[in-house]
């Protein structure tokens, strides 16, 4: 026998889509809202159905929007002559966290993975590709893809695909992360730092 | 149980864990899943990599206690889309009752063919011949299907899956026509630059059966463009 009502068990069983939410923890959570916060758990409410209804993909970088354009995709003030490429929404937000970086994106929302069935239409490389042929602003593209197998297969696959397009193609560097020890490194992120070592100047 | 093991497939699998798939020496195919909490995981547990495993389990699915990795293969370029085939194909086309040690050993060499970018397009025809032969698809490239005559160097031939060559008698024939002196040299493993594209059309057409009449997703993303050609 369920001890809560329906609706309870329902919201319950809602918490769960969440990654990482067992069924005790949706438990504590939907009694939370319920019990003792009844006002936030309308916001909860109204916020996820409005973003919902809204927000959609930027047509330009596929990052999410609520109009044609994005946020950074409707930024005059970048420099159009950079593109990254990044596998997800996530990704994207990181990079502009790092504060290093002031151009425009394109989110994969994904990456090429055979075995999976993502391929370069689930990708959106048609529209990459006709965009960068296209337009013609964009002097480097820059591939933030993950330093996977798969992140970097599909770094050499659009490599090739642009190959054509006369582009400047860049990719982040692999190596020491900051304030970490040599000592603990892994033997690959090492190598490939050795690989990429660069002129330390005075 | 402790084996060496090739890792051909690595997917998310509930929260904190990763399923994967692995070649292993002593047992063939297996899936096992591993947790991806600790953070020297995630560059190990990384496809191409050959690592030390000790797995328990009876079931279907192995739980992975200890990983150690033995080689790191570093795959660039077209060499890392081919390996992104191979893997592909045998995780397709292997069951996982099946202990084979020949398809360890023919992997482990075309690995480090393509670590060491070496031309591959000969060695994955060679593969994939020894494969079909291992699950019992072996290609009969010496005599006709049916009448089991002979294959003659200058008569021309067709291939049908699971039956085999037949004998092209009209010019008018729509199959793709392949010469018989070509068949002879594939037999003696003989594979020069010039019949490979053929070479690859009998295997994959051999294949199909195996692949339940689906192509690779490798092949359709992969095969139009520049990338498989050397």
């Amino acid at each position: 026998m369920n001890i809560f009502p329906a609706s309870v068990q329902q919201l319950i069983k809602s918490f769960m889509y969440l990654p990482g939410i067992g069924p005790k923890s949706a438990e504590r959570m939907a009694l939370y809202l319920l019990g003792r916060y009844p006002a936030k758990g309308k916001t909860l409410a109204d916020s996820l159905s409005t973003a919902l209804e809204k927000v959609s993909y930027c047509l330009r970088c596929r990052h999410f929007s609520e109009k044609e354009l994005c946020v950074i995709c409707s930024d005059s003030t970048r420099d159009e002559r950079l593109l990254c490429i990044v596998e997800t929404a996530s990704d994207l937000s990181a990079m502009e966290q790092s504060g290093g970086y002031n151009g425009y994106y394109f989110v994969l929302m994904g990456r090429l993975s055979p075995i999976d069935g993502v391929g370069p239409e689930e990708l959106g490389l048609t529209v990459l590709l006709s965009q960068l042929a296209s337009e013609k602003r964009v002097h480097e593209v820059i591939l933030a893809t993950n330093s996977t197998i798969e992140g970097e297969a599909t770094a050499y696959f659009l490599v090739d695909q642009m190959k054509t397009l006369g582009l400047k193609v860049s990719r982040l560097a692999n190596g020491v992360p900051l304030g970490s020890e040599l000592e603990y490194m892994d033997k690959g992120t090492l190598t490939c730092a050795l690989d990429q070592r660069h002129i330390f100047e005075s | 149980m402790d084996t060496l093991a090739w890792i051909l497939h690595v997917r998310p699998f509930k929260d904190q864990c990763l399923l994967i798939d692995l070649l292993t020496q002593s047992s063939g195919k297996i899936t096992g899943v591993a947790y991806r909490k600790k953070k020297s995981n995630a560059a190990l547990l990384q496809p191409f990599n050959q690592l030390y495993i000790h797995w328990q389990g009876e079931k279907y699915l192995k739980t992975l206690k200890k990983i150690e990795i033995m080689m790191p293969f570093f795959l660039k370029k077209q060499y890392l889309l081919a390996g992104l085939y191979l893997n592909e194909l045998l995780v397709k086309v292997l069951s996982h009752t099946d202990a084979m040690p020949e398809i360890w050993t023919h992997y482990e060499q075309l690995m480090h063919h393509l670590s060491n970018q070496l031309s591959f397009n000969a060695h994955l025809r060679l593969f994939e011949k020894k494969l079909l032969a291992i699950l019992g698809y072996a290609l009969p490239l010496t005599h006709e299907a049916k009448s089991n005559t002979p294959i003659q160097p200058n008569a021309h031939y067709y291939f049908t899956a699971n039956e085999g060559f037949y004998r092209i008698n009209h010019a008018t024939e729509t199959k793709k026509i392949i010469p018989g002196w070509l068949l002879l040299q594939y037999h003696e493993d003989n594979i020069t630059l010039n019949i490979e594209p053929i070479l690859k059309y009998i295997n994959q057409t051999a294949m199909m059966p195996l692949l339940g009449y689906k192509p690779l997703n490798s092949s359709l993303f992969f095969s139009n463009k520049t990338l498989f050609i050397e």
